[in-house]
């Protein structure tokens, strides 16, 4: 049986990107069946590894100053993310994930306004990095792939150009060698090199998702944080650009934050799922088992909305209702007015995280009630 | 799904053409839909499922006469619609066949509340006039769609709902004019992951207990199978496989169908995922008037040379299993 290749945990393979593009051979053809879990993806490895993170966010807030009030988007969150694991974060629209990420790359702007918690790089706290450490900080350890990100590519000048930019600005290397960089990049993704001269209005969506996605690579940095970025794309283009990330992060290394709100396709990608409600991060633990056996009643809802394709036809009912408003919050759980479940202890109290099985958490009063009962 | 039944609309061999000034010298034609054909039947749901580009919008527009069609025919009830609409007027097609927009915002008018917007419709198609008449008529058509308590919804204005709720509101005008065919164009991808069940199930209602037949454009083929007893796989502006969505989804046999359905995210499924024997979608082609073969030729890992010169033909598979490849083709 093959395994796959893959790289240790942390150590970045430092080649100059691309080198021989190992993207045109994908050598993960027959052996699909016996790859570990369900897919292709995931090195579930990294769940058991006890490597020091490599970003610890710890009890994080950020508030939106509004005319009305703050708005906590993103409430008391505590999140780690070890060297070479990808990390789910889901929810509904308006649950604080995008938040989250430009708080984690200190990329948010006001209104928002980081309140509370830290943020360890390893072991370094970005937000208290001056702007020099912080410019490194954001493109040679961080790099960030957004949802809208290929419609920002500059339509004026070339790919190429965009790419070498990046590479001049953040390293000491040659013009020349930066255009062969940015060919071998370009290749990585699984673009011709000849597009270096192409403008942006000349490719799909799907070639300008990668070509960001080649441009985020370019400094080899250590986390990807990527906020639907595949969310506008067609599901073949989805699932060639997901390919083509694997066998990247197989070769690199590197971690990922993966934000989305399509629970089945995090399912397959993650090697742990968290997920949101109302800024507030109620579930998270091993993508398996919070896709098979979510404990809390929003996940549960969440999975309950998505049809599936093989699965059983029956009727599905999701969730009932509409997220809660930021500013209207209640006492007690945040999801009391949609939950099933709910009662009377659920509008009194703020459930907090327990531990429901090893590495897997939810916070909901019933979890509490059963295990105490 | 008896079809005895006579189908309600159907297009045969239709053909839709766009000019595309690739250059002022070099006016050329691209082929949107080529030799299209399919039948929808009362109170059922067909889906069509394809990628962004590939004619699925230009279809319901044909059958909603918003385009008009090159070759080929759209019948209504057997009956070319031109005919129809010479016969009974636009307007009464017009009424039949209603079409619901992915953008529920644009297709609401923003300076009218949301009982104008559907008291408006009844006024001019149903001919209801007395303000009580209408009054309980909205308010009807409102609880249908979910939208309670319909009281307040009426007085609001698209701004102050959801986008979910302006979908029901823009379901709840469709209604209004009792027609037999909805053409849903993407009716849930703009909206929120949780919202997007209830507008699926909404329409189920609508389809089982009012026996609506719906057009389901979509590009997402799981709420295909959720929604649609029947489904049909448009690729590059030909349809490559169709029939029972169940026969479509879990039994792809055209290459096509089988890439999209392996592409579909779904943990845990012990199933073959793997894509790369298909050539990586660079650029999909542009079909033309003067093209030859089939469309999937290209990406296809299994094209032979047939495949470049020839259409593929309709080949039957099962009683409700239909595809267009010339692996099928025996001779
Ligand atoms: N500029 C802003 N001003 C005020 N509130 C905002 C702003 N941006 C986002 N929010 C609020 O913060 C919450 C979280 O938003 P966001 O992080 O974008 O969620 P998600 O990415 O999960 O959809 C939402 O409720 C949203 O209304
Ligand atoms: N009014 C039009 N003029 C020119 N080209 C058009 C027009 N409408 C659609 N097309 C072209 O026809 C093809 C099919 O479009 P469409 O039916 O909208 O696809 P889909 O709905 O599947 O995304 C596309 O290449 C599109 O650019
Ligand atoms: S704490 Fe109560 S309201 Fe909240 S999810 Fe659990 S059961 Fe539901
Ligand atoms: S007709 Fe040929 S190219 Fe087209 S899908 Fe069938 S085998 Fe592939
Ligand atoms: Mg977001
Ligand atoms: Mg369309």
């Amino acid at each position: 049986m093959t395994t796959r290749s893959q790289t240790e945990p942390g150590s970045v393979v430092a080649t100059s990107a691309g080198a021989n593009g190992a993207f045109n051979n994908p050598g993960r053809a027959e052996n699909k069946s016996e790859q570990k879990r369900d897919g292709q993806y995931g090195a579930i490895a990294s769940l058991q590894s006890s490597a020091e993170p490599l970003l610890d966010i710890r009890n994080l807030s950020v508030d939106y100053v509004t005319p009305n009030g703050f708005a906590r988007a993103v409430n008391n969150v505590s999140l780690s993310i070890r060297p070479g694991e990808t990390l789910g974060l889901a929810g509904e629209s308006g649950c604080g994930k995008s938040t989250l990420a430009f708080a984690v790359a200190r990329l948010h702007k006001p209104p928002a306004l980081i309140s509370e918690g830290q943020i360890l790089y390893q072991n370094r706290d970005v937000l208290t990095m001056k702007p020099r450490e912080l410019r490194r900080f954001r493109w040679n350890e961080v790099s960030l792939v957004f949802q809208s990100a290929m419609n920002s590519l500059n339509p004026v000048i070339t790919i190429g150009e965009q790419i070498i930019d990046v590479l001049l600005a953040h390293q000491k290397i040659r013009y020349d060698d930066a255009w062969s960089r940015g060919e071998s990049l370009l290749k990585t993704v699984g673009i011709h090199p000849s597009r270096m001269s192409s403008f942006a209005h000349q490719l799909s969506g799907g070639m300008r998702q990668r070509v960001v996605i080649a441009i985020a690579l370019a400094l080899q940095p250590k986390l990807i944080i990527m906020d639907e970025p595949t969310t506008a794309l067609d599901v073949v283009v989805e699932r060639e650009i997901m390919d083509e990330l694997y066998q990247l992060k197989d070769r690199f290394g590197f971690s990922i934050l993966f934000i989305s709100h399509d629970l089945s396709l995090m399912g397959e990608i993650a090697d742990r799922i968290g997920i949101m409600y109302g800024g507030k991060l109620v579930e998270l633990g091993p993508a398996r088992e919070v896709f098979y056996h979510p404990s809390h009643p929003y996940t549960q809802g969440l999975i309950n909305s998505f049809p599936t394709i093989h699965g059983p036809k029956d009727r599905l009912h999701g969730i009932a209702g509409n997220p809660i408003n930021l500013l209207e919050t209640p006492t007690g759980c945040y999801f009391q007015e949609r939950c099933p479940r709910a009662f009377p202890l659920c509008h009194q109290r703020e459930p907090e995280l327990i531990q429901v099985k090893p590495l897997h958490q939810a916070a909901c009063h019933e979890l509490t009630e059963e295990s105490s009962s | 799904m008896t079809q005895s039944q006579e189908p309600i609309v159907s297009m045969r061999g239709v053909v839709k053409d766009f000019p595309v000034s690739q250059s002022f010298f070099k006016p050329t034609v691209m082929r949107a839909l080529n030799d299209v054909s399919f039948d929808l039947y009362p109170g059922e749901a067909l889906a069509i499922v394809g990628e962004s580009g590939s004619g699925k919008s230009t279809s319901a527009r044909i059958l909603s006469q918003i385009y008009q069609h090159n070759e080929g025919e759209v019948l209504y009830k057997g009956t070319p619609i031109r005919d129809y609409m010479s016969e009974h007027g636009q307007r009464a097609y017009a009424r039949k066949v209603q079409m619901i927009f992915q953008d529920p915002f644009g297709s609401l008018n923003p300076v009218h509340r949301i009982f104008y917007q559907i008291a408006r419709p009844l006024q001019l198609h149903q001919g209801i006039k007395g303000r009580k008449a209408l009054r309980a008529r909205v308010l009807e058509l409102l609880r249908t769609v979910g939208l309670n308590p319909a009281e307040d919804t009426a007085l609001k204005f698209p701004h102050e709902l959801s986008g979910g709720q302006r979908q029901r509101v823009a379901i709840a005008r469709a209604l209004a004019v009792e027609p037999d065919v909805i053409l849903a164009d993407e009716p849930i991808s703009m909206l929120d992951v949780s919202i997007r069940l209830g507008i699926l199930n909404l329409m189920l209602d609508l389809k089982e207990q009012h026996g609506i037949a719906f057009l389901y454009i979509t590009h997402d083929i799981a709420t295909a199978r959720y929604f649609a007893e029947r489904t049909a796989v448009m690729y590059v502006g030909h349809l490559v496989e169709w029939g029972d969505s169940d026969a479509v989804t879990q039994n792809p046999q055209h290459p096509y169908t089988q890439l999209l359905i392996a592409a579909v995210p779904e943990p845990g499924e012990q199933r073959n995922r793997d894509i790369s024997q298909y050539q990586n979608k660079a650029d999909i082609p542009m079909w033309q008037p003067e093209s030859t073969g089939c469309p999937f030729a290209e990406r296809c890992p299994k094209a032979m040379a047939v495949c470049r010169e020839t259409l593929p033909p309709t080949r039957q598979l099962a009683e409700q299993h239909f595809v267009r490849c010339h692996l099928f083709t025996d001779d």
